[in-house]
């Protein structure tokens, strides 16, 4: 049996509410905020979110005397590692210790304005390492410090002029095309 | 009417089952929760607002529903109905909140322009409109939960009583005495 007077408030109850499509909209943004990223994005967030840390003099102190010696300890490590790196791979792998000796060069060049040394020690960079005039004229001389190895080596007068040593053994092949020659330091060698 | 703008990841979703995309959001689509969220927000804010008598109330229980639906959408299992399974736990939302508002009877019912205007939208007259829901917020909450869930959102009793934890008897006589009340306290209106 229909009841007209209950059909009529049942359908103002089932009447839609206006809603407001912003509000609509933020459930979506509160949900993506909600969403818990995957561990990675958690453990890099844990890691750049910035904190306050509340730490005792004695315990600052104790941090800095630690950062200070790690600081030390990485330089050192850094320093050995640099000369190492220098050293002939033949060297290396000898086991020679790693004793740098002063060795000197001399050339007899009686024309020249200015002398130079390029070789293995300097990467073949002529500018890196120039002579310098002694007491006798004509005569010029350098002093560098090589760890043990076998090091090729040649003069370059006036900028331009590759002079072998004609006191060391001449080198077989020289990959410059000029005049080389051999300097080996240390005994084992 | 509400114009409303649709979003871009609803379109072309508007046929997939509530079951597909539960599934689809369980798997990580977030966004596909937005479909579920577009298609039940006008039943969820009709209930709230029915329930609370306030607009504002209703919108943010409302949204904390669906937020904690998301949350819990890993409890979700096929054979609960998403519609019913939504209604349960803002059920249980908009009990907090009167709970915590203490207010077993609403008398007053705040003037609401969007809403007269919805009514008058629809040719229906406001004055009629706020008297049903001046009564409706009469009712106790028990009674009025009961006869929302069964006359307005039209729940199987059984789920009614698992929704509101009350035995299907009970149910059934909340609703019919919501029922009587509600239409004694409007002939009172008109008489006076």
């Amino acid at each position: 049996m229909r009841d007209p007077e209950w059909e009529a408030i049942e359908a103002e109850l089932k009447r839609d509410v206006p809603v407001d499509p912003v509000a609509m909209r933020l459930v979506m943004q509160r949900v993506r905020e909600a969403v818990v990223p995957p561990w990675p994005r958690r453990a890099w967030q844990w890691m750049v979110r910035p904190r306050r840390i509340s730490v005792s003099p004695v315990g600052g102190l104790l941090s800095a005397a630690t950062f200070a010696a790690l600081i030390l300890f990485a330089t050192r490590a850094g320093t050995d590692l640099a000369t190492g790196g220098a050293l002939p791979a033949d060297a290396i792998a000898g086991g020679a210790a790693a004793e740098i000796q002063d060795v000197q060069f001399v050339l007899v060049a009686d024309d020249a304005s200015e002398v130079a040394m390029a070789g293995d020690f300097n990467d073949w960079n002529p500018g890196a390492t120039p002579l310098g005039r002694t007491g006798v004229a004509g005569v010029w001389s350098v002093v560098v410090p090589l760890p043990p190895g076998a090091y090729l080596y040649a003069f370059v007068v006036d900028g331009d002029t590759w002079v072998a040593d004609a006191a060391a053994p001449r080198a077989p092949e020289n990959a410059f095309g000029g005049p080389t020659s051999i300097v080996v330091v240390g005994e084992e060698l | 009417v509400t114009q409303r703008d649709v979003p871009e990841v609803i379109v072309g979703m508007s046929d997939l089952s509530d079951a597909e995309l539960v599934r689809q959001v369980q798997r990580g689509e977030t966004e596909r929760y937005a479909v579920l969220v577009e298609r039940y927000y006008d039943v969820c804010m009709r209930y709230a607002f029915r329930m609370l008598g306030d607009r504002q109330d209703a919108e943010e229980v409302v949204q904390d529903a669906f937020v904690r639906a998301h949350g819990s959408l890993h409890r979700y299992q096929d054979r609960d109905r998403f519609r019913g399974w939504l209604l349960r736990i803002l059920v249980n939302r908009c009990r907090s909140v009167l709970r915590r508002q203490r207010q077993a009877t609403r008398l007053f019912v705040p003037y609401d322009s969007a809403v007269d205007a919805a009514a008058t939208v629809e040719f229906v007259d406001p004055c009629w409109s706020r008297a049903v829901q001046r009564a409706l917020q009469q009712l106790s909450p028990p009674l009025r939960e009961a006869l929302l869930l069964r006359c307005v959102e039209e729940l199987p009793y059984e789920e009614i009583a698992r929704t509101t934890g009350a035995s299907v008897s009970a149910v059934k006589m909340r609703v019919m005495r919501a029922r009587e009340q509600i239409r004694t306290l409007l002939q009172e209106k008109q008489n006076a």
